[in-house]
């Protein structure tokens, strides 16, 4: 299959077409067959590209035939074949998801399919300017997402995240401009081979393309002063959205953080003070998230304010950028995007059961859903980091860099953060196990939640346990993309 | 010293401004569409030649300008046309739910 790198894009973006068309042929839920079916051939593809990715090698494909510095250039290395092949574990997880919930609703399975091969595209290209394209495209699926259920006050937060993202994004585009007229390309390759000459000759239009990189990706990723469109577009988008902005599109920031950081500035000694920025812009972050998370009620919005405080430990690993940081930043984000995935599902279910969205509601909740509840706990105990979870392993490997490097600073917030996650977490747990009878919602219809958002969240719910157990089947996976961040 | 790179950068600082003092959405979807507009004669402008020609292969023997710039800011024209389509159709969306504009006012609501 020498056409592969481009088939994981395009395949589900042909499969939008297709869901839009199976109006017209009788066939039961043609839309979420399609869906399924154009997920599991992008990871199949992906798959059989893994044996070369494992063994250090990367697959180049130039679109239309023209080689890289002329033709857009697409790279499955390390670091986008690990970051594809969860993108597309969990893409699948959420329309497994969704099979029960929004029947028969095509518009909904074509968005979502547009917005993970948006992501793909994010990860397997190596030309900036597409990687924008890929960005927009991602961002018109998810504003029009988080609004599906016409919710007042789903809108609002879609516009909040419009204007925040679009602007970041002019910054993105204006950061290319500069580029291009320096380098005269816009394949990453190409200009990465020039900045260091760059650096030496100009440093200040360095900085100026550092931050405001930094601005655009701090904003797609939650960073501290830009996290403000976090809590409502979570907190208002339906369950599935929900996991899909929280699992994969703050998780996408950080990877075109990773991507073009380390690939642009990585060899420059600018590096020495960005990543000082981004660790105490981590810092800042992981409390900050914390703090607000303490004092929430609403468990959808606690959920995001926990989003952004583990956005904040990754940010520190990607920070400290030694070998064993960056460990610890890849497996917290699968992690993460494991973890706060199914923790979304259980919040819909519950949602979807009782009516309540508040916690102090949800009291002696576990005698009604015993299953959600211990998967809750499960999970809850992985974003704290607990052993036997995979929260503890990644969690473990961050605090032993920081160690390492001597970073006081760092490790006694790191375990500010921690104490408060466990803070908040118990919380609610204290709420769903309190003795209390759970008292229904007057006149209060629950919808019918099927096997499959059961199913998913199970699955998930096991794979922590079993990653945490056997941490180092990922490990594996992750060893080609740290040879490609730390050459 | 006038030229399309200068005012392509006032412009993107003219939208920059905008957008953090406006409070009502539709001076705020504007904004983001002069920011747009500003970048997009930047970007032109950075491939521009005075005295080129449009590069196509009758001009190959004569001085040229940069295509990939416009080939690629018409991308650019394409995708902020949609998205100010969108942030419009959100707005009016808005107006319909809460009858009022004023980011202030929505806050409280």
């Amino acid at each position: 299959m020498a056409h592969a790198p481009i088939l994981i894009i395009v395949i589900p973006l042909l499969a939008v077409f297709l869901t839009h068309l199976t109006k017209y042929i009788r066939l039961r839920r043609g839309a979420e067959i399609v869906a399924v079916a154009s997920m599991l051939a992008s990871l199949i593809l992906l798959l059989s590209m893994g044996s070369t990715i494992i063994s250090g090698k990367a697959i180049q494909y130039d679109l239309g035939g023209w080689p890289a510095p002329i033709g857009i250039n697409l790279a499955v290395d390390g670091l986008s074949f690990f970051f594809a092949l969860f993108v597309l574990g969990i893409g699948l997880l959420i329309i497994v998801y969704s099979l029960g919930i929004y029947q028969y609703a095509r518009r909904y399975y074509s968005l979502l399919l547009i917005a993970l091969s948006g992501i793909l595209g994010i990860i397997l290209t190596r030309d900036i300017f597409n990687m924008y394209v890929f960005f927009e495209i991602l961002a018109v699926a998810s504003y029009v997402l988080i609004t599906y259920k016409r919710k007042p006050r789903a809108i609002k937060a879609s516009f909040k995240y419009l204007i925040m993202t679009e602007s970041a994004w002019v910054l993105f585009l204006l950061a290319i401009a500069i580029l291009y007229g320096l380098t005269g390309t816009l394949n990453m390759d190409s200009i990465a081979s020039q900045m260091s000459m760059i650096y030496q000759t100009n440093p200040q239009v360095v900085y100026l393309v550092f931050s405001m990189m930094m601005i655009a990706f701090g904003v797609k990723c939650g960073m501290f002063p830009l996290h403000t469109w976090i809590p409502e577009a979570h907190s208002q988008s339906p369950t599935p959205v929900s996991s899909l902005l929280s699992g994969l599109i703050l998780k996408v920031g950080l990877y075109a953080m990773l991507r073009v950081f380390f690939l642009f500035f990585g060899a420059t000694l600018l590096w020495q003070g960005a990543g000082q920025l981004i660790l105490y812009l981590g810092i800042i972050t992981l409390v900050l998230g914390a703090c607000l998370a303490l004092v929430q009620d609403e468990l959808k919005k606690l959920l995001a304010y926990s989003s952004i405080s583990q956005i904040g430990f990754i940010l520190v690993a990607i920070g400290l950028s030694t070998q064993l940081g960056l460990k610890g930043g890849l497996f917290h984000i699968v992690n993460h995007a494991l973890i706060k995935t199914a923790l979304f599902f259980c919040a819909g279910i519950i949602i979807s059961q009782t009516g309540f969205w508040k916690i102090s509601n949800m009291k002696g909740i576990w005698r009604q859903m015993p299953g959600v509840t211990f998967a809750f706990c499960i999970l809850s105990l992985a974003v704290i980091g607990i052993p036997p979870s995979n929260g503890f392993v990644s969690k473990m490997f961050i605090i032993q860099a920081a160690l390492t490097e001597m970073n006081y600073v760092a490790i006694i917030f790191i375990f500010a953060g921690i104490l408060l996650t466990a803070a908040y977490y118990f919380r609610i747990i204290q709420a769903f196990f309190s003795p209390e009878e759970f008292r229904h919602k007057p006149d209060f219809v629950p919808q019918p939640v099927g096997p499959f958002e059961h199913l998913s969240t199970y699955v998930v719910a096991f794979l922590c346990l079993l990653i945490g157990l056997f941490p180092g089947v990922v490990a594996n996976i992750m060893q080609p993309a740290l040879k490609v961040l730390l050459p | 010293m006038i030229n399309g790179i200068s005012i392509g950068i006032v412009i993107v600082l003219v939208g920059i401004y905008g957008i953090l003092t406006r409070r009502n959405i539709i001076k705020m979807v504007m904004s983001l569409y002069i920011m747009n507009s500003g970048v997009i004669l930047l970007f032109v402008s950075i491939g521009y030649i005075v005295g080129g020609q449009a590069a196509i292969f009758e001009n190959s023997k004569k001085l040229m300008v940069d295509p990939l710039p416009q080939a690629v800011m018409l991308t650019t024209l394409v995708i902020g046309l949609g998205i100010t389509a969108l942030a419009l159709a959100l707005a009016i969306k808005i107006y319909d739910e809460y009858k009022t504009l004023n980011t202030r006012k929505l806050l409280e609501k």
